[in-house]
């Protein structure tokens, strides 16, 4: 029996678990869509209800059946959100709901299928940027809120949070030389810890990879009015509250523009005053007056979520390490303007 | 032991009479005839065709180094040689994500035939019970068996075939599950005998069947002879531009009189291997388009049924060209734009 055959039969077997309350289609079209590439990602198909033409599931199997990390952390972020997140608002937007299935002993994600097209193709100016940034962002906000849990950057929180990912990536990429790890970039973070030891910020739940190709969009006349966030296998459930909003504007400066390498665009379009730097400052300010962390304490934390992303794009899942120097010249270029701002 | 006992026994890719195999080769006690073990590699071959993304002064010095210490290391040292897209080309295993669509299963004996850089059978060797995989040139199965060494695969069998006669597989009828043919047929045209690639690349499609058991599948990833690629110039096998669009008599005409050779690398519109995979007869054939191509199957779209390719372009596709938002303003979504699709990816049925 092939994949396909065994992913619509697993369908049907759990539907109650992706549908609940509902009938199962008949018969199902199988679809092998586009997946990360690296030996140990997962393989995704959707699959869609014949007879109404809609996306009903998603199927993540393991490309390599040995290697099940990603689907496994996913389906674990999916029961997180489904026992923690009661409110339908924040629930509308997170397909939460599936089943991890075992099937001769090569275990399967199965999804309810996230609606619409990729937000990416709809970034072509700066109004249909704003439009969605209007939508998405407060959104962003209700999520990382909820339950968010004050703390003080002190002792192991302090530790967890801020020391160790620093010392991990020294002991990683401190050996590069400084042409790709600046001489202020190693200053700085040597002294990151003593700048924020006291601050109080709030810990709560990151997707980890929040950006517009992982977001799915449905417009009605030319107007947005649905959105899916999707691939949650980077999910945290208590983490600074820098990652999200600062990958969000950081790889999507990469699709505005155009055929800069991406430094060059995060540098033009998000470090340089314009527009987009004007949203990402005020998504900032909407974090301080909902208490998740203030300004500067979030800017000075900044740098971390680089140094999360070199971790992520080395892991096995993604196997992206020809990026990690990209992360490094971002680190040094958002290092030298937070430097100039200081002075 | 266990994993021998599962193994096929090799026949003589002649007579077919099974092969008595001896230290350093194979003895067909019908014909009389003994295949060399070469390399560890059972040589079913008295020609060889030598192809390689590295270049022939290098080839060499790569297959020896990926034998004295690890294929990676002996890829990463001349990957400036080959430049990026190659190198990715020849380590992406994601370029076998076409299997969700064949039968394969802890039970599934599978053939790759043109396993060429060994991505596809790495990555199908943990879904299925054994692979086997067939090329024309020694030097890339030794380097394919430096690979599959690194990696500790001990289900995955490696042989040389004859490039220049009709296809001769080494197996008994009716032995195996899965027959993939990524990338190839259109090569086998080009074997060097005096009869027409048409008919070679039919004789192999029989071949295949005759090995294939009752309802096996074979994968075949192929170029589109008409596609918007082939419309626009683009020079596919190394012919000449726009030649390959005219009927065979005249490409063949044109290409002897330019290149001194004959067209040889055919490839077919949907309907043409429609045709040549009924004369062969296979049954139940079901047509995909690989997106971006069969060398990278990032989708897999199914022809049938028809609103797929439309959800698709409509949902999926994350361009944002201008062109793009113009032909979907036209409609173009509707229309059968597989017809001008870069290549196909063929499911059949034995």
């Amino acid at each position: 029996m092939s994949m396909e055959q065994t992913v619509c039969n697993l369908v049907k077997q759990h539907w109650n678990d992706l549908h609940p309350n509902s009938k199962p289609p008949d018969s199902f079209v199988f679809f092998k869509i586009a997946s990360k590439t690296s030996p140990n990602a997962a393989i995704i198909a959707m699959l869609f209800d014949a007879r109404n033409r809609r996306p009903v599931a998603v199927a993540k199997i393991p490309r390599n059946p040995q290697f099940t990390t990603g689907i496994e952390r996913e389906y674990e972020a999916m029961t997180d959100i489904r026992n923690a997140i009661n409110d339908p608002r924040i629930l509308a937007h997170i397909p939460y709901r599936g089943v991890l299935t075992d099937n001769d002993g090569i275990k399967i994600l199965l999804q309810a299928a996230g609606v619409g097209h990729p937000m990416v193709r709809e970034m072509t100016s700066q109004k249909s940027v704003e439009a969605l940034y209007e939508q998405i962002l407060p959104w962003m906000y209700a999520f990382h809120s909820h339950e968010a849990e004050k703390c003080v950057l002190e002792d192991d929180i302090l530790n967890n949070f801020v020391k160790a990912p620093i010392e991990n990536f020294m002991a990683q990429f401190g050996h590069v030389s400084s042409d790709i790890l600046s001489s202020d970039a190693r200053q700085y973070f040597s002294e990151l810890p003593q700048k924020v030891k006291g601050q109080v910020v709030r810990l709560c739940r990151q997707h980890g990879d929040f950006n517009a190709h992982n977001t799915l969009v449905e417009y009605d006349s030319g107007r947005l009015y649905n959105f899916t966030l999707i691939d949650w296998e980077d999910y945290t459930t208590r983490q600074l509250p820098v990652h999200d909003l600062n990958h969000f504007f950081t790889s999507n400066s990469h699709l505005l523009g155009g055929y800069m390498k991406p430094e060059e665009s995060y540098l033009s379009i998000l470090l340089n005053d314009g527009w987009y730097r004007n949203l990402y400052i005020k998504a900032i300010e909407e974090y301080e007056t909902r208490g998740l962390i203030d300004k500067n304490t979030f800017f000075t934390l900044t740098p971390l979520y680089m140094i999360k992303m070199c971790f992520c794009v080395s892991d096995s899942q993604r196997n992206q390490q020809n990026t990690i120097k990209t992360w490094i010249k971002r680190m040094n270029l958002y290092i030298n303007r937070y430097l100039l701002d200081a002075k | 032991m266990t994993a021998k006992l599962n193994k096929i026994k090799y026949v003589c890719p002649l007579c077919k009479t099974d092969l008595i195999e001896k230290e350093t080769s194979f003895l067909c006690k019908a014909c009389d005839k003994l295949w060399p073990i070469e390399y560890g590699i059972p040589k079913f071959a008295e020609s060889e065709l030598q192809y390689s993304v590295f270049s022939s002064d290098i080839t060499d010095k790569v297959t020896e180094l990926a034998e004295r210490t690890t294929w990676q290391n002996a890829v990463d040292t001349y990957a400036a040689t080959i430049g990026a897209y190659t190198y990715s080309y020849i380590n992406d295993e994601s370029r076998a994500d076409f299997h969700v669509l064949l039968p394969l299963g802890q039970e599934a004996t599978v053939l790759d035939i043109g396993s060429g850089w060994g991505n596809i059978a790495i990555s199908l060797s943990s879904w299925c019970k054994h692979i086997y995989c067939g090329d024309v040139s020694m030097t890339n199965l030794r380097l394919l068996r430096s690979r599959m060494r690194d990696r500790d695969l001990h289900n995955v069998s490696i042989f040389q075939y004859e490039p220049n006669s009709f296809l001769r597989l080494p197996f008994p009828d009716a032995s195996v599950d899965i027959v993939l043919l990524n990338g190839v047929l259109e090569w086998m045209g080009a074997a060097v005998i005096n009869v027409s690639p048409a008919r070679i690349q039919l004789e192999a499609l029989k071949e295949i069947r005759r090995v294939l058991k009752p309802e096996g599948v074979i994968y075949i990833g192929i170029e589109n002879r008409y596609s918007e690629s082939t419309l626009r110039g683009q020079r596919i096998h190394g012919e000449l531009p726009f030649v390959g669009l005219l009927p065979r008599i005249i490409t063949n005409f044109i290409t002897k009189i330019v290149r001194g050779q004959e067209h040889r690398t055919y490839i077919y519109t949907m309907s043409g291997y429609r045709k040549l995979l009924g004369r062969a007869g296979y049954k139940k054939i079901d047509f995909y388009i690989p997106y971006p191509s069969y060398h990278y199957p990032n989708y897999m779209i199914p022809l049938e049924p028809s609103w797929v390719k439309r959800f698709w372009v409509e949902q999926l596709s994350v361009s944002r060209s201008k062109k793009y938002q113009f032909f979907k303003s036209l409609g173009f979504s509707r229309l059968p734009f597989h017809w001008l699709a870069y290549s196909f990816g063929i499911r059949c049925v034995k």
